[in-house]
C-alpha cells in the first residue's frame, strides 16, 4: 500500500516538475526578451523600394546615416529578410524561407542564408566566429550539419545567390533540424552586396533610456520624413501577443500539471486513509487518544508521500528531455513571430527558440514538490483520519 | 479473600439504534440489568442479533448506553469524560473483539506489544511481557508470523494474548473460541478460568456454544434485548449475596458498638478489593 502510494505521488510530481522546469526556463527566456525589447524602436518603410529577391519592403540606402544622427540613439540594427527562392539555398529539405538576420555584435555583424530556424544562440564546433574585422569581407559560418552533408570543410566556400563566400567556421545548435537547415552567417555589407538589395527591411533603433523612447520616436519620425513608420517595438501587436502567448500556455501546462498531481495525490491519500478505519477504531479500542492516533497516521502517510520523490526525480530526469523535445517540436509546428532584442538583437523564429536546449531539475523546484507532496499528502490524510478518529470506538470498528 | 460482589453492576440499560435513511430504529438492550462479582467468569449467550457486542461495547466503554447505569469497578462509565475513558480502556480493559481484528503490516508479537504502547510500558518490558503472553496461548514459535501468516485460530490466540498485555481488571471477550478446535477451545476456557480464579479477573465472555457456557462461572442469555441470568446463576448470586451479609452482620457485631451499620442500598454488597496482584498473572 505505502508503495503503492509512494508511485502514484512520484508520478504526478514527476510530472509537475517536468512541466514546471520548462515553462521556468521559457518565463526566464521571455522575460529577458521583454525586457531587451523595451528600448527598442523599429523603422519600417511605408513607401516601399521593392526588390525582386526581397520579400518585404526595403528602405532607402542612407537611412541609417539619418537615424545615427538623432540625439538619444544608442544603437542602430539593420534586419533585411531576403527570399532566394530563385533556388541558390535550400537545403536540409527546409521550406524556402530565407533571410539576412541580425546576429549579434550590433554593428557589423550580420546573417544571410536560408533562416530556417532563425537564429538560435550558437556554439562554434570548428575554426571561428565571425568578428568586427570581417565587415567588409566575404567570408560566412556554416551549420555542422550542412558541413557534414555537403563534405563542405574550413577554407572552402560556399555560393550564396552566385558570390562565394569563404567558410571560416563551422557552428552547432541544440537540435539536428537546425543544424541542417540552419543558416549562413555572412556579415551584413557582403550579403546586401550578394542579394544587391538597397537597404534593410526593418532598422531597430535602441534608445539611451527607456524613459526617453516616445520622445524620441517623435524625433526619428521627423528626421526620415512621413514614409517612414516609426514605432516602439513593443507596441507592435504581433511581438507582444507573441510573447504572453508563449507564456502563458506554458505557464497553464505548469499550473494544470501542479493540479493534476494534487488531486491525485489528495485522492490516493484519502482513500488509502479512508481504508483504514478499522485500524483506527482498534487504535481507540486499545487505550490511543485521539491526539496520537491523528499525529502518528498523519505522519505516516506524509513519509509515504515522502517515498513518491526518489521516483518523481527519476521520471522527471527520465522523460523530461522526451516531453521538452515535444514541446519544442510543437512549438515549431506553431511557427510563432519572429521578434528582436536589444542591442544583442536576436531572431527568435518560434516559441521553441525561448525553451533551454536541455532539461534540468533545478533545488528550488525540487523544493517546491516536496513542499506540495507533503502538505497534499497530509490534506488528503487528515480528513478521513479526523472523521474516524471522533467515531466511538464501537462505530468505527465496524466493518 | 473479599471480593466485591458488584464488581460489574448495570441498571436499567436501553441501548437503541437510532432510525436512519436506511435503516429501522432497533432496541439492542431494553431495560436490562445485571450483576457480575469480581473474580468470575459470565458467559452471554444468544441468537445472532441478540445484542451481545452491543452489551461488550457498553462494558468496555466502546459506547455508550441511551439511558441507565453502567458501573465497573465502582465507577460508573456513563458519567466518565472521554479522556478518563480512553485511560479506563487502556489501563483497565482487554478486549477479544469479534473479528479478532490484528494489524496486518505487524508480526504477532508487535501486534501484543502495540497494546502496552497507550501505558508507557518500557520497550524492553513490553517485548519480554508479549513473549511470555504468546507462550501462554502456545505460540512461542510464532511470534515473528505476520498475521496473514496464522491460522484463523492461531489469529484468535494472539488477539486473547493482545487482550491480556495490559494486565487488565476486567477482560470482555466476543466469541473467543469460536475458530478453535476442541483442544484449543478448552485450552482458552481453563486459561480464562484461572485467570479469574488466581488473577482476579472477571470476564465477560460471549459465546455461542453451551459447552463453554456451561462450564463458566455465571450464565446469561440475551433474547430479543432482554438479559436474563439462568437458574443455576440466579441461584449462585443469591448464595453470595447472602452469604456476604452474614460476614458483614460478623463483621457489624465485632465492631465497635457505636458504628452504626449504614443501611445497603439494593445491590451494593461491599467496597472492599484487594488490590490485584502485581505479579504475572498468567499462569
Ligand atoms: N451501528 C448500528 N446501527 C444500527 N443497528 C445496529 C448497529 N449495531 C448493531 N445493530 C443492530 O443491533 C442488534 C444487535 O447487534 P449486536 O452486534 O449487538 O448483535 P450480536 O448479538 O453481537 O450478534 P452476533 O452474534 O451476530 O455477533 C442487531 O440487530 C443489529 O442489526
Ligand atoms: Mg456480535
Amino acid at each position: 500500500m505505502a508503495l503503492g502510494v509512494a508511485l502514484v505521488v512520484g508520478i504526478s510530481i514527476g510530472g509537475f516538475l517536468i512541466f514546471s522546469q520548462i515553462a521556468a526556463s521559457i518565463q526566464g527566456n521571455v522575460a529577458a526578451a521583454q525586457s531587451a525589447v523595451k528600448n527598442l524602436i523599429a523603422v519600417q518603410s511605408t513607401t516601399p523600394v521593392y526588390h525582386e529577391q526581397v520579400n518585404a519592403p526595403m528602405t532607402e540606402p542612407g537611412l541609417v546615416g539619418k537615424i545615427e544622427q538623432v540625439s538619444g540613439v544608442l544603437a542602430v540594427q539593420r534586419v533585411s529578410y531576403v527570399n532566394f527562392n530563385g533556388g541558390a539555398i535550400v537545403r536540409g529539405g527546409a521550406p524556402p524561407i530565407e533571410g539576412i538576420d541580425v546576429v549579434s555584435g550590433g554593428t557589423l555583424m550580420d546573417v544571410i542564408g536560408n533562416g530556417q530556424a532563425g537564429a538560435s544562440p550558437y556554439t562554434i564546433a570548428q575554426g571561428r566566429d565571425l568578428q568586427p574585422s570581417d565587415s567588409n569581407s566575404a567570408v560566412c559560418i556554416i551549420p555542422a550539419g550542412y558541413a557534414s552533408i555537403s563534405g563542405i570543410g574550413l577554407g572552402q566556400s560556399v555560393q550564396e545567390n552566385g558570390t562565394p563566400f569563404t567558410v571560416v567556421g563551422i557552428y552547432s545548435v541544440g537540435d539536428t533540424y537546425a543544424n541542417n537547415g540552419g543558416p549562413t552567417i555572412v556579415p551584413y555589407d557582403p550579403a546586401l552586396q550578394a542579394t544587391l538589395a538597397p537597404g534593410p527591411n526593418v532598422v531597430y533603433v535602441t534608445a539611451a533610456t527607456t524613459g526617453s523612447v516616445y520622445t524620441l520616436v517623435g524625433e526619428i519620425q521627423s528626421a526620415i520624413g512621413q514614409d517612414y513608420e516609426v514605432q516602439p517595438v513593443s507596441d507592435l501587436g504581433a511581438v507582444g501577443n507573441d510573447i504572453n502567448s508563449i507564456a502563458s500556455i506554458n505557464q497553464e501546462e505548469e499550473y494544470v500539471s501542479l493540479a493534476v498531481g494534487a488531486i491525485v495525490i489528495g485522492l490516493v491519500t484519502f482513500v488509502v486513509t479512508a481504508q483504514r478505519r478499522r485500524e483506527i477504531g482498534l487504535l481507540k479500542l486499545l487505550g490511543f487518544t485521539n491526539g496520537s492516533i491523528v499525529s502518528q497516521l498523519a505522519l505516516e502517510s506524509m513519509l509515504w508521500s515522502l517515498l513518491g520523490l526518489p521516483i518523481a526525480l527519476a521520471v522527471s530526469v527520465l522523460a523530461g528531455p522526451l516531453v521538452l523535445q515535444s514541446v519544442q517540436q510543437s512549438a515549431n509546428a506553431g511557427g510563432s513571430g519572429t521578434i528582436y532584442s536589444g542591442s544583442s538583437a536576436h531572431s527568435v523564429s518560434a516559441a521553441s527558440q525561448f525553451l533551454a536546449a536541455t532539461f534540468e531539475v533545478t533545488p528550488s523546484t525540487l523544493l517546491l514538490a516536496v513542499l506540495v507532496t507533503v502538505c497534499i499528502g497530509l490534506v488528503g490524510a487528515i480528513l478521513p483520519i479526523l472523521r474516524a478518529a471522533r467515531l466511538r470506538p464501537a462505530e468505527a470498528m465496524r466493518a | 479473600m473479599k471480593i466485591t460482589l458488584d464488581f460489574i453492576r448495570l441498571r436499567h440499560v436501553t441501548k437503541t439504534y437510532p432510525k436512519t435513511k436506511e435503516t429501522e430504529e432497533v432496541t439492542a438492550l431494553d431495560n436490562i440489568s445485571l450483576r457480575i462479582p469480581e473474580g468470575h467468569l459470565a458467559a452471554v449467550v444468544g441468537e445472532s442479533g441478540s445484542g451481545k457486542t452491543t452489551l461488550l461495547n457498553l462494558l468496555g466503554g466502546l459506547d455508550r448506553p441511551d439511558s441507565g447505569a453502567v458501573i465497573v469497578n465502582g465507577e460508573d462509565l456513563a458519567e466518565l469524560g472521554e479522556r478518563e475513558l480512553v485511560r479506563f480502556r487502556a489501563s483497565r480493559v482487554g478486549f477479544v473483539i469479534q473479528t479478532y481484528y490484528l494489524l496486518p503490516a505487524l508480526t504477532a508479537w508487535e501486534n501484543v506489544e502495540l497494546a502496552m504502547e497507550p501505558n508507557r510500558v518500557p520497550s524492553s518490558e513490553r517485548r519480554e511481557r508479549a513473549r511470555e503472553l504468546l507462550k501462554s496461548v502456545g505460540l512461542e514459535s510464532r511470534l515473528n508470523h505476520l498475521p496473514g501468516q496464522l491460522s484463523g485460530g492461531e489469529q484468535q490466540r494472539v488477539a486473547i494474548a493482545r487482550a491480556l498485555a495490559n494486565r487488565p481488571i476486567l477482560l470482555l471477550a466476543d466469541e473467543p473460541t469460536g475458530n478453535l478446535d476442541k483442544k484449543n477451545r478448552y485450552a482458552v476456557l481453563e486459561l480464562f478460568l484461572r485467570l479469574a480464579r488466581e488473577n482476579k479477573i472477571t470476564m465477560v465472555v460471549v459465546t455461542h456454544d453451551s459447552r463453554v457456557s456451561e462450564r463458566c462461572d455465571l450464565e446469561y442469555s440475551l433474547k430479543n434485548g432482554k438479559l436474563r441470568p439462568t437458574n443455576r446463576t440466579s441461584k449462585k448470586l443469591a448464595e453470595m449475596q447472602a452469604e456476604a451479609s452474614r460476614s458483614r452482620d460478623m463483621a457489624a457485631a465485632n465492631a465497635q458498638p457505636l458504628a452504626r451499620p449504614e443501611p445497603v442500598p439494593d445491590g451494593y454488597e461491599s467496597c472492599d478489593r484487594e488490590e490485584p496482584t502485581k505479579g504475572d498473572i498468567m499462569p
